[in-house]
C-alpha cells in the first residue's frame, strides 16, 4: 500500500524498449483442455471501411453503461529515424494539445467534465489513443478524436512545454531508474540495423532537437485515417454509432500511404555484451535472443516456453533461480509479439550477495535442459490453462476487448485472429517447444546486458 | 489564455443536452447473498457471470499496524510464506495445484488488514477454495522457506531504494508518522525483518489469521447456493478469536505542527522527487465525499490544478497528483510529483501556492460540477471486475460500511457544496503545517531549498 498512488500517466507505457505494448500473452488466447464452452467462430462485431480508408470495428457489451474508444495508428518507433528518435511518442502526447475545433487543453478539459478518461501508449510498432465514458457521451468522444485526426494544431507553445514533459519523462523512466537504462542498452546492443535498437521515448539529444517542422511533418504522413483503425466497444446501439462514425470522420482526407520499414536485421554472428554502471543494490542481467515477427507460427511454441519457464511460482526459472538455488530475487522471461523480428528476453536481480555470472549460468542451464530433453506434458498443460484463463482475464472489461481487437489488427491485419490464436496454442506439442528453444537460444544469437553496481 | 478558457466552457455546454437525461448514481450491483459462519466467518457471494471466471477474496485483520513492536514487517512475511507449505503440502505442490488450472494466488498486506485474493475459471471454484482454504487454515511454515523469505524481502528492500519514486512514498509516510504502528513501511526494515523466526511468525500467524472478523467475497460466474456449500465446508474448522491487542492509537496526535523538511541523498539524481502532506482523517469520516471531490480538483485526472499548472502549463514533470489514504484509525494526506533538480523549488512552490489557493477561495460551481462529472462518469469502471466488486465488498465491510455505498456514490458525490469543500480544504488539506519531504542529490538542489526550514538530511544508504 503506497502512500500516493502514482495512477498511470499519458503515455507511460513508453517505460523501456521492450515494456510496451509486448505482453503477448496477456493478448493473446488459447483453450484449456477442460474448456468446456465452444469457442465461436466469429467476434460478433461489425466491420466497415469508410472511403477515406479508416477501418472501423463495432462491438455491442450492454454489462456496464460505459463504452472504450479506441483509435490504433500504425505508426511507432520502428518510423523514426537517428535524429528524430522519440517523435511518434511525443506526437502521442501533441494530441492532447489542441486541434482546429477544440483547441489547446480542451480535450481534457471537455472530457473529464463529461465523465470520461483518456489515455495513450506508443511503441515500437503502434500508436493507440483510448477514452473511457458513460455511454451518453459517445457523440462527444468521436468529435474530439476525429478533430485531431483532421486537424491537429501543434501550437508552438505547447511543442516546447510538452517537450518538457516528455523530458521528466524520460529523466523517470530511463535516466533514473537502473531497470529503465538497462532496457535501453539492450536495445541498442542487440540490433545493428532495424529501428527497434533505438528507444520508444527517443535520445534524450533528439528530445532536445525536434522541431515543430519535425511533428509536423510526420504527422502528416502517419496521422491519416487510411493508416487507423476505429474500435468502440461497449453499451451502444451499431446503428446509432456507425451513422456517427461517418458523420464525423467522413471528411477527414485520406493520405498517400506511408512507407513500411525497408530494413531486416541480419543475422547476429556472435554473443554480444554490454555493462551499465550505475549506483544500485544488487547484480542484475538482461539476456536477449532474436525471434520471430508476431505473424511466424513459431510465436506459439516460444509463448508456452515463455509460460513454462516464467509464469507463477511453479515456473522452471521461480523454482531454479529463487527457490532452490536462493540466487536471485526475481527471475522472468517475456517473448515479445513484434511486427518484425524482436527479442526473447530474460530479466534476473541477483540477491546482494550472489554474482550476475551465477544467475547467468543458472538460466543457460534451464534453457540447456529444455534443448535437450523438451518439457512435460504436465507443464504444456499448465501452460494451455494459464494461457486459456488469462484470456478470459483480459476480456473482463470494455476496454480490455477493445485493446485487444486492436493490437489483433496491428498484428495480424485482423482482428478474428483473435479466435484462430485460441487453435494455434493449441495445436502447440512438447516437441514444437524443444524445437523452438534448439533454434533460438543459442549462445550466438544472445546479447548480455551486466549491470554493475556501483556505491 | 482567456479567449482558451471562454471556448472550452462554451464547448461543453453545447454538450450538456446530452448529459443531461443521464441518471447519475443508476449503479446497480449484482445480485449479493450475505452469510456468516458459526466461527464469526462473514461470507458474500455475488453472482457476476460475464465471463467464465470467478475470484475469492479473504480478507483477514493481519494489516502491518499489528506488527509486533521491533517486528515490523512480520504481518507480511506471515502472509507471503501461507503458500509456502501447508497442509503437509510444499510450496511447489501448493503453486502447482494453483497453476496447473490456469489460476492465480496471492497474499496482499497492507496496513489495516491483509488479502488473500484467488482468481479461477469458475469452474475450478472447489478446487480453488481448497487450495486457499488449506493455506489459510493449516500453514506449516517449513523452516528453510521461513529463511529463505526473509532473505529474499531483506533483499527487496534494498532493491527498493534504487526506486526513487518508491523511496519517497516509504520514506515521506516513516517521517510523517513517527512511532505509530502505521509508519513504517509494510514490509519492514532491513534489521527487523533480518532478525525474525519461524516461532515469531508462527505466533504472529496463531493470533491474527483467526475467522473472527475476517471476510470472504466470492464474485463470479457461479451459483450463490452451491458456492456458499462449498465455502462452508473448507472454512467451517476454521477457529480462533484474535488475541487482544492495543486498539491503533487515533492518528491524529501525530499532525506535524509548522514545517519540516526532510531530505534523503541520492547523489546520482538528476531528477527530484517531491512528496508534501500532513496527518488526516480515518476511513469513516463523514467528510468522505468532499474529501474525495476537492482532492480531485485539487490532483485528479488531467485537468485537476496540480496536473494544469505544473505539467500542461510550465512542462516541469510527467505527473502531478495529490490523494488522501484513508485508513482505519486515521489517515494522510499528500501531494505527489517530481521535476528535474533545477527545477525542485520552482515545483515545491507552484503545488504549495495550489494547496494554499484551494484552502483561501471557494470552488467555482463551474468547477465543481465538471469534477463531479468526472468522477461520477468513470464510476462504473471501478465495478466491472470481478476483482473491483470483491475488493468492495471486503474493505467496505471491513469498515462497518454497508455494500449500497456502491449505489450511493453517484448522488452523494453530486451533493458535494462549494462550501464543503472549502471547509474541508481548510480542515485537511495544510501548507504551513505540513512535510516536505525530497529524494534528491542535496548538494545541487541546497541553494534552492531556502525559507523551508533547516532540513533534516539522510544518506541513502542510512534507509532501511
Amino acid at each position: 500500500m503506497h502512500v500516493l498512488k502514482s495512477r498511470a500517466a499519458r503515455g507511460v507505457v513508453a517505460l523501456g524498449l521492450f515494456v510496451l505494448v509486448s505482453v503477448p500473452l496477456a493478448h493473446a488466447s488459447a483453450p484449456s483442455a477442460a474448456e468446456t464452452k465452444a469457442a465461436p467462430a466469429k467476434l460478433d462485431a461489425t466491420v466497415e471501411t469508410l472511403k477515406n480508408g479508416l477501418k472501423v470495428i463495432l462491438m455491442e457489451d450492454h454489462s456496464v453503461p460505459v463504452v472504450s474508444r479506441w483509435t490504433f495508428y500504425r505508426v511507432g518507433s520502428e518510423n523514426e529515424r537517428p535524429g528524430i528518435t522519440g517523435i511518434s511518442h511525443f506526437i502521442e502526447h501533441m494530441m492532447f494539445n489542441g486541434a482546429a475545433k477544440y483547441g489547446p487543453k480542451e480535450f481534457d478539459r471537455i472530457l473529464e467534465s463529461n465523465g470520461g478518461y483518456s489515455n495513450a501508449f506508443t511503441s515500437e510498432d503502434m500508436t493507440a489513443y483510448y477514452e473511457d465514458f458513460a455511454s451518453d457521451v459517445l457523440e462527444l468522444c468521436i468529435d474530439l478524436d476525429s478533430d485531431r485526426m483532421k486537424s491537429l494544431a501543434l501550437d508552438p507553445k505547447f511543442v516546447v512545454s510538452e517537450m518538457g514533459v516528455v523530458k521528466e519523462e524520460r529523466r523517470l523512466s530511463v535516466d533514473n531508474s537502473v531497470e529503465g537504462a538497462m532496457y535501453e542498452e539492450l536495445g541498442a546492443l542487440a540490433y545493428k540495423a532495424h529501428p527497434y535498437g533505438w528507444p520508444v521515448i527517443g535520445w534524450m539529444s533528439d528530445l532536445e532537437k525536434i522541431t515543430r517542422e519535425d511533428a509536423v511533418n510526420y504527422w502528416k504522413t502517419y496521422y491519416a485515417p487510411n493508416n487507423a483503425i476505429l474500435i468502440i466497444v461497449g453499451d451502444f446501439e451499431t446503428k446509432k454509432a456507425l451513422a456517427l462514425v461517418h458523420k464525423y470522420y467522413d471528411s477527414v482526407p485520406s493520405q498517400a500511404p506511408p512507407e513500411r520499414v525497408r530494413t531486416v536485421e541480419p543475422e547476429q554472428p556472435g554473443e554480444r555484451r554490454a555493462e551499465v554502471h550505475k549506483p544500485a543494490e544488487m547484480p542484475q542481467i538482461l539476456v536477449g535472443y532474436h525471434i520471430p515477427e508476431v505473424t511466424s507460427n513459431d510465436i506459439y511454441a516460444l509463448d508456452i516456453l515463455q509460460y513454462v519457464l516464467s509464469e507463477g511460482e511453479s515456473s522452471r526459472l521461480y523454482k531454479k533461480l529463487v527457490r532452490d538455488l536462493g540466487i536471485a530475487v526475481y527471475a522472468g522471461a517475456n517473448a515479445s509479439w513484434n511486427i518484425a523480428p524482436a527479442l526473447f528476453i530474460f530479466d534476473v536481480k541477483a540477491r546482494p550477495d550472489k554474482t550476475a555470472a551465477e544467475c547467468e549460468t543458472a538460466v543457460y542451464g534451464i534453457l540447456a535442459d529444455i534443448a535437450a530433453n523438451g518439457i512435460t506434458p504436465a507443464e504444456l498443460a499448465k501452460a494451455q490453462n494459464q494461457v486459456s484463463a488469462n484470456f478470459y482475464r483480459s476480456m473482463q472489461t470494455v476496454n480490455g476487448k477493445a485493446r485487444k481487437i486492436g493490437t489483433y489488427e496491428i498484428y495480424f491485419g485482423d482482428f478474428n485472429e483473435i479466435l484462430k490464436v485460441r487453435d494455434r496454442y493449441r495445436a502447440v506439442t512438447a516437441d514444437d517447444v524443444k524445437r523452438v528453444a534448439n533454434i533460438y537460444f543459442a549462445p550466438k544469437n544472445r546479447s548480455v546486458v551486466t549491470l554493475v553496481p556501483e556505491a | 489564455m482567456k479567449k482558451m478558457l471562454f471556448l472550452a466552457v462554451a464547448a461543453m455546454l453545447a454538450f450538456l443536452p446530452a448529459i443531461a437525461g443521464a441518471e447519475t448514481g443508476a449503479v446497480k450491483l449484482p445480485p449479493c447473498t450475505e452469510y456468516t459462519l458459526k466461527n464469526g466467518l462473514k461470507v458474500f457471494i455475488m453472482e457476476s457471470r460475464e465471463v467464465p471466471l470467478v475470484t475469492i477474496q479473504l480478507l483477514v485483520g493481519a494489516g502491518s499496524a499489528m506488527d509486533d513492536p521491533g517486528a515490523e514487517g512480520i504481518a507480511n512475511l506471515t502472509g507471503r510464506l501461507l503458500t509456502k507449505g501447508a497442509a503437509g503440502l510444499s510450496a511447489d505442490q501448493i503453486a502447482g495445484a494453483i497453476e496447473e488450472i490456469g489460476g492465480v494466488v496471492s497474499v496482499n498486506t497492507g496496513r489495516d488488514y491483509a488479502t488473500v485474493d484467488g482468481d479461477f475459471l469458475a469452474k475450478d471454484l472447489a478446487r480453488g477454495l481448497d487450495i486457499m482454504g488449506k493455506v489459510v487454515l493449516s500453514p506449516d511454515f517449513p523452516k528453510d522457506d521461513v529463511d529463505r523469505e526473509i532473505g529474499l524481502v531483506v533483499a527487496e528492500i534494498q532493491g527498493a531504494k534504487e526506486q526513487p519514486s518508491a523511496t519517497a512514498s516509504r520514506e515521506f509516510v516513516r517521517a510523517l508518522l513517527g512511532d505509530h504502528p502505521y509508519a513504517h513501511p509494510v514490509d519492514g526494515s532491513e534489521p527487523s525483518v533480518g532478525a525474525m523466526t519461524r516461532e515469531k511468525v508462527l505466533d504472529f500467524y496463531q493470533k491474527r489469521y483467526v475467522p473472527a472478523g475476517a471476510i470472504l467475497a466470492v464474485v463470479g460466474d457461479v451459483d450463490a447456493a452451491k458456492a456458499f456449500d462449498i465455502v462452508k465446508a473448507k472454512f467451517d474448522g476454521w477457529k480462533g478469536e484474535a488475541a487482544k491487542a492495543a486498539a491503533i492509537p487515533a492518528l491524529a496526535a501525530k499532525k506535524s505542527v509548522g514545517r519540516s523538511l526532510v531530505v534523503i541523498n541520492k547523489t546520482d539524481a538528476t531528477q527530484s522527487q517531491i512528496r508534501i502532506g500532513n496527518v488526516s482523517v480515518a476511513r469513516n469520516t463523514p467528510d468522505y465525499f468532499p474529501l474525495l471531490v476537492t482532492n480531485s480538483v485539487l490532483g485528479g485526472g488531467f485537468t485537476s490544478r496540480l496536473m494544469d499548472e505544473i505539467r500542461v502549463n510550465r512542462g516541469l514533470s510527467y505527473g502531478a497528483r495529490s490523494g488522501f489514504n484513508h485508513l482505519k484509525a486515521g489517515g494522510f494526506f499528500g501531494v505527489y510529483t517530481y521535476t528535474k533538480n533545477k527545477s525542485l523549488r520552482e515545483t515545491i512552490d507552484v503545488a504549495l501556492e495550489q494547496v494554499r489557493k484551494i484552502r483561501d477561495e471557494k470552488i467555482s460551481d463551474t468547477e465543481l460540477a465538471k469534477t463531479k462529472r468526472y468522477i461520477t462518469g468513470l464510476f462504473p469502471f471501478d465495478i466491472e471486475r470481478n476483482g473491483d466488486l470483491a475488493g468492495w465488498i471486503t474493505d467496505l465491510t471491513y469498515h462497518g460500511i454497508p455494500l449500497d455505498f456502491v449505489e450511493g456514490y453517484c448522488a452523494n458525490v453530486d451533493r458535494v457544496t462549494p462550501d464543503d469543500a472549502q471547509r474541508v480544504a481548510r480542515e485537511q488539506m495544510w501548507v504551513d503545517n505540513d512535510l516536505i519531504l525530497l529524494v534528491t542529490n542535496y548538494d545541487e538542489v541546497k541553494a534552492q531549498l531556502g525559507g523551508l526550514g533547516e532540513a533534516r538530511v539522510i544518506e541513502l544508504d542510512q534507509v532501511k
